[in-house]
């Protein structure tokens, strides 16, 4: 463990794991959130290096990908003197920048990070702990915690004293402050919900069992039913981030989650992993036509291609798959569906892995 | 910013181009393109130029590996692909560029120029107040000298360790800690603790 007792400002700025999670990078999200409560007296120096790193942001002077590849072949051409089959090992950076840029672009307006937090605290959750949350969130929460209760048939709206709005669905309840007060905006949510969070001060958070949200966006859907014994959070666009409530030892910490992925918390191995939601929708201002039709064209291109549309990541071997030339047509299949049918084409397999999508295959002869 | 390739793949590159797979350099150039423009640029703003460097850089790169191989030359031993770039780059920039002005004296390695011009990521961040001192030590930092600005760049865009920074600047580790501390210092200033 680092000495992060007596960690100076520079110390800060030296840690890689510092400046990630600040960039909003970081695997260790959970570890810096709640560091100044552990290490209080370095509130000044934390605060003073994290301002640092967010001012010493440099805009990124674009460069497009196709320019690179340019550069690239121009150098194969001068060493080998002829015109190459450029082989990209690394090709799984391609069009990144502007997959990101635009991710970014709205994320930046901000416009709406639709959620869904399916499924549940789950019979077998609070069959198992039903007094413990209550108990354990008595002695954090504020003493005037309002519980609304929907047992209506229709969703029930609720303001909030920030302004913020709650639109609360059947059989579901959510509990409160009647007025915010200084730090984070904490609710706890059983069931459904779809929130619109103004834009303010303190971070929003939405406590569901063990699962905590934070809103980095400003609109989204959180749901959870009681039959499901897993908790979910589906990230439509936007970004949010998801982690474990107080974890133990060797539980996971926490995840940021964007678009056409979810967040899938195993309550009874404690696990929290990310995913691909189960319908992937294509991100609304994807650059890739919807109607695409592809002539003997090299399966990672095509990937890519994939990989734009829905802002999930695909990680391939790139150097066995360019040689394999496909000809197909796509208009309104599922990405499921394509990948099948791209998959068949070469004899290769694919899975979901991390919340990204990995193909794997032999590849094909020449 | 763009996920970058592990040191670990970038080494692996390195020894299989030190091998003579010229593809593997190839590889090396596409992967670190991006990072590398960025920093020609920093030093001299003409697009062409620094594409022209890069380029050469990578054409030298190559036939240095052959005469190594050919036992002509020592190979070139590297602890960090992506600073020994960087480094190299900046060499042939500042070399094409005192012959592009010609000027007698050879240009001192502390006097070349580093534009750079920080802009605030507020992206993640909600405090009205916390925005406006972000937005002040900005200022702050585009009024720093060129050899801080230039080690915040390094730092905090290129991300290479305080080690890695002192290569690339040419200086000691210390000389770099000692940079770092000052321009803190004159960051404090002007960073209110209290609110």
């Amino acid at each position: 463990m680092k000495p992060y007792e007596s960690y100076t400002i520079e110390d800060f700025l030296e840690d890689e794991s510092f400046r990630k999670w600040v960039q909003g990078q970081g695997t260790q999200e959970i570890f810096w959130l709640s560091f100044l409560e552990k290490y209080p007296h370095q509130r000044d120096a934390f605060r003073q290096a994290e301002a640092l790193v967010r001012a010493a942001n440099v805009a990124e002077e674009w460069i497009p990908e196709k320019e690179i590849r340019a550069e690239v072949e121009r150098f194969i051409e001068q060493v080998a003197g002829a015109a190459p089959h450029l082989q990209i090992g690394f090709s799984d950076d391609d069009e990144e920048p502007e997959v990101r840029s635009g991710f970014w672009k709205r994320w930046l307006i901000a416009a709406a990070a639709v959620l869904v937090l399916g499924a549940g605290i789950g019979w077998y959750y609070y069959q198992n702990n039903d007094l413990e949350p209550r108990i354990a969130t008595a002695d954090t929460s504020p003493p005037n915690l309002v519980t609304t209760r929907n047992d209506s048939d229709k969703p029930l709206k609720i303001t909030l004293s920030d302004g913020s709005e709650v639109t609360l669905s059947e059989q579901s309840s959510l509990r409160y402050p009647s007025e915010f007060e200084d730090g984070a905006r904490v609710v706890y949510l059983t069931g459904e919900a779809i929130f619109s969070v103004k834009k303010q001060g303190q971070t929003f958070m939405v406590h569901t069992g063990k699962v905590v949200t934070k809103v980095l966006g400003t609109r989204f859907v959180v749901s959870a039913f009681d039959e499901d014994r897993n908790i979910t959070v589906q990230v439509q666009t936007g970004k949010v981030s998801v982690y474990v409530d107080k974890p133990s030892e060797n539980e996971v910490k926490g995840l940021i989650i964007t678009a056409n992925q979810a967040a899938v918390f195993e309550k009874s191995a404690n696990q929290l992993s990310k995913t691909v939601v189960e319908n992937p929708e294509k991100l609304p201002d994807n650059p890739v036509e919807s109607i695409l039709k592809y002539d003997e064209v090299p399966l990672p291109v095509i990937l890519r291609d994939i990989e734009k549309s829905y802002g999930i990541p695909v990680q391939f071997d790139a150097d066995s798959f360019w040689t394999c030339k496909i000809t197909v047509a796509f208009s309104d299949e599922s990405m499921y569906d394509k990948l099948s049918i791209l998959c068949k084409t070469v004899s290769a397999g694919y899975e979901i892995v991390d919340g990204q999508i990995v193909v794997s295959g032999q590849g094909c002869s020449k | 910013m763009r996920p970058r390739i592990t040191p670990d793949e970038a080494q692996k590159l390195w020894n299989d181009y030190q091998s003579g797979d010229m593809y593997a350099l190839a590889n090396i150039m596409q992967a670190y393109y991006s990072d590398l423009f960025h920093w020609g640029l920093r030093l001299h703003g003409e697009r062409e130029f620094v594409k022209d460097c890069i380029q050469d850089m990578f054409v030298n790169l190559w036939k240095s590996q052959q005469s190594a191989r050919a036992g002509s030359l020592p190979a070139a031993i590297v602890s960090n692909v992506r600073s020994y770039l960087l480094v190299a780059l900046k060499t042939r920039i500042l070399r094409e560029l005192s012959k592009k002005h010609v000027t007698h004296q050879s240009m001192l390695s502390d006097e070349y120029s580093f534009s750079v011009e920080f802009s605030s990521d507020l992206r993640l961040i909600d405090e009205e107040h916390e925005i406006y001192q972000v937005r002040k030590l900005e200022g702050v930092l585009n009024n720093l000298s060129e050899r801080q600005k230039e080690l915040i760049y390094l730092r905090f865009y290129q991300s290479l360790s305080f080690e890695q920074i002192a290569e690339v600047m040419n200086l000691s580790r210390q000389s770099v800690y000692n940079l770092l501390q000052k321009s803190l210092g004159s960051l404090r200033k002007h960073y209110d603790v209290s609110s």
